[in-house]
């Protein structure tokens, strides 16, 4: 019972899926299916609420816990909450978009409610096969959303292009999970870890290969360059509620376990030491996703075109926070996700759901362009779609007090204070970026107030299901932008559960295979308490490896 | 030694399939590649059979040869697309560069593999581990205890294909 | 040892497919005409002869053969050699190797290769047959064999689900995949009386496979593929000996069906009621195995039988009754069946 109850938050949004296409069924042909988002969005909520109960805590369950392939913990509790928000919203967006623009009402939400879960088993998966599965869900309901729009020939080719290179990225994550498997025979992510970690010292070249294979794979999902060039003409071409999907779940999914994976199974001391290792190439990434998406973003007269570039450019910035894993000050060793990236997805999300919501309100009957002129004098038109698309931007822009800024700031405070000596080069580069990024987000602003529309400006579909959506997700960036304490102390916990840990279930057959089991030191090991980062004892042993061999090959190093 | 030959003809034959799916001459033709390619799906069933693993080496058949590559054969005829509808294949820069890139790392990986392989030793199998290695009984048990939350996800998947293959091809004004 | 083994499988597939299939085969070219000419009210071939030796007609099929040994080896313009070469060499023998696997008699001395997933192999190598309609279709560069190609594909891929599934029954109530398992299991008696045969307990799998099976064999009254009233089949392009093995595909696959439902569903080689005390252990081999011949004849006759005394179906009406009667009835019947095994 207790298992149903930990996967229950996964659960609900299968469940919601399959009751909203049961209803679709029920309620006949001529119905206007709009109330299904309603049902859709209210399924995705209650699975983030019961993520958030569980979270705070139950008598039964306490987290993290584990259910064969899954674990359920802070970690996947935080990202699920956030999965079925941005799942929410997005289906919202979609209610008063009417079959003439080219949403087939019925069949839509279930896919997305199936996508949704897909993320969410995506996240909270412990196992190759499981993960696999959960990608593959989320994928295939996602090639279909982007091609739903049936009257646009560019749906149809956002749906292709999509599908293609998702093939092609699918069969990069198995050949990469193929050869972990070959190289340790193992699928569970702790095992495997722990396989490689151990065969570090005589270097394993195959946990190489599936290292590259498996960021090319999720490097395209997150949209990093260079696995990026599906993503402006995707985004342009979905239907822009699928839009805000794919640019708040799908990356925040894929970060989520592009980050378990990397500090899970390649979480050793030397993570980020030199340009062959593995946080070498999230740095290198990292870099040219933020340059190249700021600099393409410039040049673009396209809003989808312009958030997209600029998802890109986001997706550079929380690299850089991957790749500067949690070391602390140089000398404390403590493998952990740097606290900063969880928050800042969670600021990036919210902000690019609502900035791709009230485009999705704009621009219906037909109206496919979505130049920055068709949104010119949206300020007199719809004072609160502008009032709210403004937020969105200047929040992704990391403009004080909103969210953005605060999540721009904890990211690169803790990029800095991973390794102070060499990571100030990169926190000025994302600082340089972000100051380029402000061009354009500030042209949308621009456009929205104080340029009258040329040609046909866009018309504003009347929703309340969407304005809703769209506001919530202003609200909850002024909100959290003021009083961002919560937030911050969320994803800190969220981030102490990032790396897998043995559990004692997993423990027990593994200490068998050992032939010398390694006497446990009395004393408990000191660790310095780095910035309220506090060391679940179950990291114990992943921390102690990685201080041993960063010992071992530190050396005499003049600092 | 019989073994051998018979694995040597078997690779020999997966790998030439394989080539011949993409290599321009035969490549041309759809439906020869499709051939090409279904040859080398036979084949590796073949070789699953030489590693013990039948049930693997049936539905390789079954599902590969059987309903895969059908619907790729189907696909093809439906479209019916000769030779005269391709562009004659040109070598561009891009093209070089990309079969160098891919040759490259093919050796590399080959020789990381061939590392990796040289390394393990061999899993010794009890002889009752072995008798039931791979048959279906196993795998049943596998699939309905360890792999039974994949298995049935599985079921999710599925339905998502079918809802998808539904919105894609319906005509248009025809559902709502 | 080695060689010896493969002389003694050799020798098997020998006798098993030139001696039994290919001959009976033949023959049932003969019955097939010759009844549908008694259900027709007419003769049927009756004229061949040696000599004076005419044997009702039964050298028919022998002249055939000479027939179409002899006549030209057509190939239209524009057909893809290669593919129109391999089409009917691929249909005849994806359906001539599932016999190795049927057992023939008790023991393993009386299969050709004994596994232990033989019905599974069975379903993997007949899939292969699909291969000799849809090539055979598209390289004869003909649009009426395309059509046929076409349809052929689609009405093999749709029944063989069906077919597939009905089996799942069996094999959940004898708990095998293994034919001769299969057998064995059904040689015992159901309440001291009935024969524990797999039509016994699984009747509606029987019949929902006998239907699909005729449908993979694309006879009438599913005869779509080839259609000899409407469009000409996947075959049309061909002629002389290539369509001669299409053609003794088509019977060689009755044989087939007939073996596969005598094995899994009438008890395979066991002889009911048999007391096998005093008679000599020699003889009860032989006698089941012309009891399992005598099973695979009556089924041949059924399915001739059947063939020529159903209308045939609409295209529509085919798919409908594959996708929408016998694929719910088979999932309904393996539920049934998985239900009552729990309960039991």
């Amino acid at each position: 019972m207790s298992d149903i109850i930990a996967f229950s938050p996964v659960l609900l949004a299968a469940i919601t899926g399959l009751i909203v296409m049961v209803l679709d069924l029920l309620s006949g042909k001529n119905t206007h299916k709009g109330f299904l988002g309603w049902v859709t969005a209210v399924g995705l909520l209650a699975s983030g609420t019961a993520a958030c109960l569980l979270w705070v805590g139950g008598r039964e369950i306490s987290l993290p816990f584990m259910v064969g392939m899954v674990q359920f913990d802070t970690y996947g509790a935080f990202f699920v909450t956030l999965i079925a928000i941005a799942g929410a919203a997005s289906s919202l967006l979609i209610v008063d978009h009417n079959p003439e623009q080219g949403i087939h009402d019925g069949a839509t939400y279930p896919l997305v409610a199936f996508a949704t879960f897909g993320a969410m088993l995506f996240v909270v998966a412990t196992d190759m096969i499981l993960l696999f599965l959960g990608l593959e869900i989320m994928s295939l309901a996602l090639y279909v959303l982007a091609a739903s729009k049936q009257t646009s020939p560019f749906s149809m080719e956002a749906g292709v292009k999509y599908f293609l290179l998702g093939a092609l990225a699918s069969g990069f994550f198995l050949f990469g999970a193929a050869f972990l498997y070959g190289a340790t025979g193992s699928l569970d992510f702790v095992t495997v870890g722990r396989t490689i970690q151990d065969a570090a010292a005589h270097g394993s070249g195959l946990s190489k290969v599936a290292l590259v294979m498996i960021i090319a794979a999720l490097g395209f999902k997150i949209a990093a360059v260079p696995f990026h060039f599906w993503t402006p003409d995707v985004y342009e071409g979905s239907p822009t509620p699928i839009s805000a999907f794919m640019a708040g779940v799908v990356k925040a999914a894929g970060f989520a376990v592009l980050a378990r994976m990397m500090l899970t199974i390649w979480g050793t001391a030397e993570f980020s030491s030199g340009w062959q290792s593995p946080g070498g190439i999230l740095l290198i990434l990292a870099v040219i996703s933020m340059v190249v998406g700021n600099i393409m973003g410039i040049v673009q007269d396209n809003v989808k075109r312009i958030l997209a570039y600029s998802s890109i450019s986001h997706a550079g910035y929380i690299l850089l926070g991957v790749y500067a894993i949690g070391l602390g000050e140089p000398g404390a060793v403590g493998i952990s996700l740097n606290s900063g990236v969880p928050f800042y997805l969670l600021t990036y999300v919210l902000a690019t759901v609502g900035a791709f919501g009230v485009l999705a309100l704009m621009g219906g009957q037909g109206h496919e362009d979505m130049s920055l002129d068709s949104i010119a004098g949206l300020g007199k038109r719809s004072p609160i779609l502008a009032l709210i698309l403004t937020i969105s931007v200047l929040s992704l822009a990391g403009i004080p007090p909103l969210l953005g800024f605060m999540g721009k700031f904890v990211l690169f405070k803790q990029v800095l204070l991973a390794d102070p000596d060499r990571n100030w080069v990169w926190v000025v580069v994302a600082v340089l970026n972000s100051l380029v990024a402000l061009y354009y987000y500030l042209r949308i602003v621009l456009y929205v107030y104080f340029r009258e529309p040329e040609g046909e400006a866009a018309p504003i579909i009347k929703s309340n299901a969407g304005l809703f959506a769209v506001s919530t997700m202003a609200v909850l960036v002024l909100l959290l932008g003021v009083f961002p304490g919560k937030a911050i102390d969320a994803s800190n916990q969220a981030s102490h559960h990032a790396v897998l840990s043995i559990t004692e279930a997993q423990a027990a057959p593994a200490v068998q295979q050992e032939s010398a089991p390694t006497p446990e030191p009395k004393q408990p090991l000191r660790l310095r308490q780095v910035d309220g980062l506090k060391v679940d004892p179950s990291h114990i042993p992943i921390i102690r490896r990685a201080m041993e061999l960063k010992l071992r090959d530190s050396g005499p190093k003049p600092k | 030694m019989a073994e051998q030959i018979v694995f040597y003809i078997l690779a020999t034959g997966v790998l030439l399939g394989a080539l011949a799916v993409v290599v321009p001459p035969f490549a041309r033709n759809p439906l020869h590649a499709a051939v090409a390619l279904l040859t080398t799906f036979s084949l590796m069933a073949g070789l699953f059979v030489m590693l013990s693993a039948h049930l693997l080496a049936i539905l390789q058949i079954v599902v590969y040869a059987g309903a895969v590559m059908i619907l790729f054969v189907f696909a093809i005829m439906l479209l019916n697309l000769r030779k005269q509808d391709f562009s004659p294949a040109k070598i561009t820069a891009w093209k070089i560069l990309g079969a160098a890139a891919a040759f490259l790392i093919a050796t590399r990986i080959a020789m990381v593999a061939g590392a990796a392989v040289s390394t393990h030793t061999a899993v010794d199998l009890s002889l009752e581990q072995y008798s039931t290695f791979g048959s279906v009984h196993d795998v049943g048990i596998a699939l309905a205890t360890k792999y039974l939350l994949p298995f049935e996800i599985t079921a999710i998947l599925l339905l998502v294909a079918v809802i998808g293959a539904l919105v894609v091809t319906r005509r248009q004004g025809g559902l709502r | 040892m080695d060689w010896m083994f493969m002389l003694i499988a050799l020798l098997k597939v020998l006798v098993v497919l030139v001696v039994f299939v290919l001959m009976l085969g033949a023959v049932l070219t003969w019955v097939e005409r010759r009844m549908s000419a008694l259900i027709q009210d007419r003769l049927g071939p009756n004229r061949a002869q040696i000599g004076n030796v005419r044997a009702w007609g039964l050298l028919h099929p022998i002249a055939d053969m000479f027939k179409a040994f002899t006549k030209e080896d057509f190939v239209p313009a524009g057909a893809n050699r290669m593919l129109f070469f391999l089409a009917p060499a691929i249909a005849l023998a994806s359906t001539l190797a599932c016999f190795a696997v049927i057992p023939f008699g008790p023991g393993e001395h009386f299969t050709i290769a004994p596994l232990d997933s033989g019905m599974l192999f069975i379903i993997a190598i007949g899939s292969f047959g699909i291969y000799g309609v849809a090539l055979g279709g598209w390289a004869s560069n003909n649009n009426f064999g395309l059509l046929g190609a076409l349809r052929g594909a689609a009405q093999l891929v749709s029944y063989e689900v069906t077919m597939g599934l009905n089996l799942v029954g069996v094999f959940a109530v004898f708990g095998t995949m293994s034919l001769s398992q299969l057998v064995l299991g059904q040689g015992e008696l159901l309440w001291g009386w009935l024969p524990k045969w797999g039509v016994v307990v699984q009747p509606v799998g029987f019949v929902l496979f006998l239907i699909a099976s005729m449908a993979e064999n694309k006879r009438a009254p599913f005869d779509l593929p080839e259609g000899e009233s409407e469009i000409i089949g996947y075959f049309a392009e061909f002629s002389a000996m290539r369509f001669a093995t299409f053609f003794l595909t088509e019977f060689v696959e009755i044989v087939l069906i007939a073996a596969i439902a005598a094995t899994v569903f009438f008890g395979g080689w066991q002889i009911p009621w048999l007391d096998p005390q005093g008679v000599a252990g020699g003889f009860i081999t032989v006698a089941q195995i012309g009891f399992f011949v005598f099973k695979i004849i009556a089924l041949c006759w059924l399915q001739m039988l059947i063939r020529w005394t159903l209308p045939r179906f609409r295209y529509d009406q085919l798919m409908n009754l594959g996708w929408k009667v016998l694929l719910p009835l088979s999932l309904a019947n393996i539920v049934v069946t998985a239900i009552v095994l729990a309960l039991s």
